[in-house]
């Protein structure tokens, strides 16, 4: 976008300023051919039409153009503006005063070279901040004679976004305290709930009547129930806000998954097989979450007494890998696919199977925290598919975490 | 045989600001049989008055053990510790920190300041009752504990 600026002020500067000196040194042969009258007239109602400002600075750090929406964002009159009114401080993104130097226009001002996509806030005197993403470029490859280069400016207002992403951002901590808190305070008195329930059954069962056993069991089932909530609504708060991220070796996440799940898949009468892991980049106990998580459903929701569960990875494209968890069970209707990855969502009464309904929403943060997608697919002739994608290790790395020689990717479990 | 050698009841001063904490811990004891003097004190303020036989508890015996929350209104259970400590008189008491906080942090502190022993609250009736059980077993039983 700001090339597309920076060449359209150059033809209108060109056109309508052409005989300024400094700005003859710009051309090329090619450029003084475009700069006609027209052609300058297009560009001009082009940067008139613009939502972004566009400002050009001579060698002396003095405005010789600016677009109408300049004036708009920087809150400043035209006539103020063309006066070389200035009256907004820089601040860094953080909203600390910008020194002087480290503006965007001075850098390239002083050294000719470019910065791109600079956030920084406009505080105008009333106290107000705007925000603009800030590109600035030198206007000809040398500097002029007194050492310093011109410089066209284009910014875009990002108030409004960036007030939405920090709203976001508030909100996004806000939930994640309030699930731990009210997690963690629910629980005190859902222990003494749950305590002096059991405590009636453990000491008056059978001595009241029936309904009065049966009132209790209900009771005492209820709490149980609100206590896995409760839990899971902690593990979910708790979930992705790990370690930061470094290579894994998914071949040691598997077999350490493999051997905690191994009263399960003893259960299941299960055949697992495992494919050649990658070395992934993550955290390396939240992908082991998402790992157990995905094949104890594999195991859990068999179609009959013995369960196929299937694990494997392939390279997505450049930078990811994608690893899919894959099983013969009673598979997933289309129409719910979307459903499973939400909180508290199950499919099936708890008679059929136990659960609260976190697990693939705990996955779904987790995968999503590290930037990847998670998402099922039917298996051809039963049961579902589970992908999730992970970042692969940058290229010049791909070597052994462990001992630095360069490794086979894919190394097979074992 | 019991350190105590049987000659009196097991003394144990519970610090717990819960009515319905405090009776639980009462009726675990009594699912965990032993003979065990269980007395109750909602905060941490009284609880120092009480191992010092100040205001109120002028009759106050010397417990064998303390159970001690860490949640505690006026005083809490850190401070208690302190203060414990720093009291050569009571200092030598065996203090267990029965809490249902598992922060790092309050394990920490709790064994820096002298606790000897962290024990978090289970939220099974069942593990209570055995918990309970097996402090009294360990504590009151097994340990041999400076003279009250």
């Amino acid at each position: 976008m700001v090339e597309i600026l920076i060449a359209a002020a150059l033809g209108v500067l060109a056109g309508a300023l052409g005989t300024a000196a400094w700005l003859r040194r710009s051309g090329s042969p090619a450029r003084e051919r475009r700069t006609g009258g027209t052609a300058a007239a297009l560009q001009r109602a082009i940067l008139d039409s613009l939502q972004d400002g566009v400002v050009v600075y001579d060698e002396n750090e003095r405005i010789v153009f600016f677009n109408p929406a300049a004036s708009e964002v920087l809150g400043v009159s035209r006539e103020s503006l063309a006066a070389g009114v200035r009256t907004w401080d820089p601040l860094d993104a953080e909203g600390r005063t910008l020194d002087e130097d480290a503006r965007p226009v001075a850098i390239t001002a002083r050294t000719g070279e470019p910065c791109v996509g600079v956030d920084i806030g406009l505080r105008t005197p009333t106290g107000d901040v705007r925000w603009t993403t800030v590109s600035t470029r030198a206007l000809h490859a040398e500097p002029a004679d007194n050492g310093r280069y011109a410089v066209v400016v284009a910014f875009t207002d990002i108030t409004e976004r960036r007030e939405a992403q920090r709203a976001l951002e508030r909100t996004n901590a806000e939930l994640a305290q309030f699930a731990y808190v009210a997690s963690h305070d629910l629980s005190e008195p859902l222990r003494m709930v749950s305590s002096y329930l059991q405590l009636l059954r453990r000491r008056y069962h059978g001595q009241i009547d029936e309904d009065a056993d049966e009132f209790i069991d209900f009771a005492v089932e209820g709490a149980n129930r609100m206590r896995a909530l409760i839990e899971d609504l902690l593990a979910y708060s708790r979930a992705g806000r790990g370690a930061e991220p470094r290579p894994v070796d998914l071949s040691h996440v598997m077999a350490d998954v493999l051997s905690s799940l191994a009263a399960a898949v003893a259960d299941a009468r299960a055949q697992v097989s495992v494919g050649a892991m990658p070395v992934v980049v993550g955290d390396r106990l939240a992908l082991s979450q998402v790992l157990q998580n995905l094949v104890a459903n594999a195991l859990k929701f068999r179609s009959g007494p013995s369960a196929c569960v299937w694990i494997e990875a392939e390279r997505q494209h450049e930078t990811m890998w994608r690893v899919t968890v894959a099983d013969d069970g009673i598979g997933i209707d289309e129409r719910h696919r979307d459903r499973v990855f939400k909180m508290f969502q199950r499919l099936h009464d708890r008679e059929a199977f136990e659960g609260t309904g976190i697990g693939l929403a705990i996955c779904r943060k987790i995968v999503e925290r590290q930037g990847g997608e998670i998402w099922v697919d039917g298996r051809e002739g039963g049961g579902s598919v589970f992908s999730f994608t992970v970042p692969a290790v940058p290229a010049p790395s791909l070597v052994d975490p462990a001992t630095g020689e360069p490794r086979r990717v894919g190394t097979p479990v074992g | 045989m019991s350190p105590l050698a049987s000659s009196r009841p097991a003394r144990v001063l519970l610090v717990e600001d819960n009515e319905a904490d405090v009776r639980l811990t009462r009726e675990a004891l009594r699912e965990a049989g032993g003979d065990v003097r269980l007395s109750a004190v909602g905060d941490g303020e009284q609880a120092l008055a009480y191992l010092r036989r100040e205001e109120g508890f002028a009759e106050a015996p010397r417990p064998d053990l303390v159970l001690l929350d860490l949640n505690l209104p006026r005083k809490n259970g850190l401070e208690v510790l302190d203060e414990l400590r720093a009291d050569e008189r009571l200092a030598a008491i065996p203090v267990i920190v029965l809490t249902s906080s598992a922060a790092r942090a309050d394990v920490e502190a709790a064994y820096t300041r002298g606790a000897n022993a962290f024990v978090v609250k289970p939220l099974e009736l069942d593990a209570f009752v055995d918990l309970i059980g097996a402090i009294r077993g360990f504590w009151l039983e097994v340990a041999q504990l400076p003279s009250a």
